[in-house]
């Protein structure tokens, strides 16, 4: 899905009124730095479950989103990840464990009524390029890349409970888990045990972009094997 | 640096750790929250929870222009309950509430509302409930205190002194004004 915002007033290549006028200054500016998430419904996620695309019994992140081909991403186009829409939210009936970058308050309370969880998670664009295609990134032999901190405007948004962010608070994530529940009117099932191993798997840390593995390694596809910094500097620094 | 010693996962040193000492839960958050001790930080209130296993809903058709899709999917959302057996609302509030809004209960004391405001049933329920919700509010805002008699003779007494002043003031400028024109005598 390589959709791409245009400028504000771009008319298809001819020069656009704000150009040949001289009173509009600045119309687009910060346009090549904004980010872009394109949506994905709960339409198309429930169909990618039902035909079998997606393994709901392992948490969904981009990774896994992007490798079913259906939803695709480009980097280059400053698309920094999945905005989860709320179309199709009635007939959602699947129990999953997602990471999206962001969510509306609909989609949230669709997941977590079914029994499910959301988080929200910001990763830079050298991450981005790296979940967007895992395959490629490894081939390429670079380490795997320490997660960066949001912007400074989006640290608001993943430190707000109520998007289900990364950085917030658990205990006032839950306070809004109940208060959407209140909302939209259904009683809020029991989560897994947390501490289960098999919970852990669902748990990213702030610096990591994939499961199981950790920023600084580097993975060999041809040698089917793992190669892990020794250093003690390098080990500081991803340990970060 | 509780979660770090515990786990063998890869985990760094932020931002749990140092920015929620006291959390030793991670995602998944499996933190229930009593209901039916706390209030909640509500901006309303009736600050408590409406126990949704307590209502009944019902779905059926919504109304107007759409062809197939509006003709086949359910999403107007109707809600009723019982209010006098209604364990979640206090004598007082169901008294103000059944004498607000006697229109919206039945004969046999059902309350009822019905939404049909969006194209899907769950936006709808979250509509019928804050209907609900607004209602009660409504029905528990206090009156406006009104003037006793005492309090509305002294208002008027103070509006009859304050025009008798204005009228001295103006006949005293008016004098003055005259007496600025030129006079034969």
């Amino acid at each position: 899905m390589f959709k791409i915002w245009s400028p504000l007033g771009w008319e298809g290549g001819s020069s656009p009124i704000f150009k040949t006028t001289p009173v509009e200054v600045s119309y687009n500016y910060g346009y090549h730095a904004q980010r872009q998430y394109p949506p994905m419904s709960l339409k198309t996620l429930q169909l990618l479950i039902d035909t079998g695309r997606l393994d709901t019994h392992h948490p969904i992140d981009l990774a896994t989103l992007c490798q079913t081909k259906v939803y695709r991403l480009d980097p280059n186009l400053r698309q920094f990840g999945v905005h989860l829409t709320a179309e199709g939210m009635d007939g959602f009936k699947a129990k999953v464990h997602l990471e999206v970058q962001w969510a509306s308050q609909e989609a949230i309370a669709a997941v977590e009524r079914n029994g499910g969880s959301l988080v929200t998670a910001y990763f830079d664009i050298f991450s981005v390029k790296a979940l967007a295609d895992p395959i490629a990134f490894f081939k390429t032999g670079q380490p795997i890349p320490r997660r960066l901190t949001p912007p400074a405007d989006a640290v608001g948004y993943y430190m707000n409970p109520a998007n289900r962010g990364y950085l917030a608070d658990p205990t006032k994530v839950a306070e809004e888990r109940v208060l959407l529940a209140q909302k939209f009117g259904y009683s809020v099932p029991p989560l897994d045990d947390p501490v289960s191993q098999e919970a852990q798997e669902l748990i990213k840390d702030p610096r990591q972009v994939f499961y199981g593995l950790q920023p600084g390694w580097i993975v060999s596809l041809a040698d089917k094997r793992i190669y892990k910094p020794l250093d003690e500097e390098l080990v500081k620094h991803y340990n970060s | 640096m509780l979660i770090h010693a515990r786990y063998k996962f890869y985990r760094t040193f932020w931002p749990y750790c140092l920015a929620y000492p006291k959390q030793t839960q991670i995602f998944p958050f499996n933190i229930h929250l009593d209901l039916s001790s706390k209030s909640l930080k509500l901006p309303d209130l009736f600050k408590r929870d409406i126990p949704v296993k307590e209502l009944q809903f019902s779905y059926t058709h919504s109304s107007g222009p759409g062809g197939q899709n509006v003709n086949k999917v359910n999403s107007k959302v109707e809600l009723r309950f019982h209010v006098d057996s209604a364990k979640w609302m206090d004598e007082d509030t169901k008294h103000k509430f059944k004498n607000r809004f006697q229109s919206l209960i039945t004969g046999e004391g059902y309350f009822i509302v019905r939404s049909e405001k969006t194209r899907s049933q769950s936006q709808n329920q979250a509509d019928a409930i804050s209907k609900l919700r607004t209602n009660i509010n409504v029905a528990l805002t206090p009156e406006p205190a009104k003037f006793t008699e005492e309090e509305l003779k002294s208002i008027e007494s103070g509006k009859k002194r304050f025009k008798k002043v204005t009228l001295m003031d103006k006949r005293r400028r008016s004098i003055v004004k005259k007496d600025r024109k030129y006079s034969d005598w």
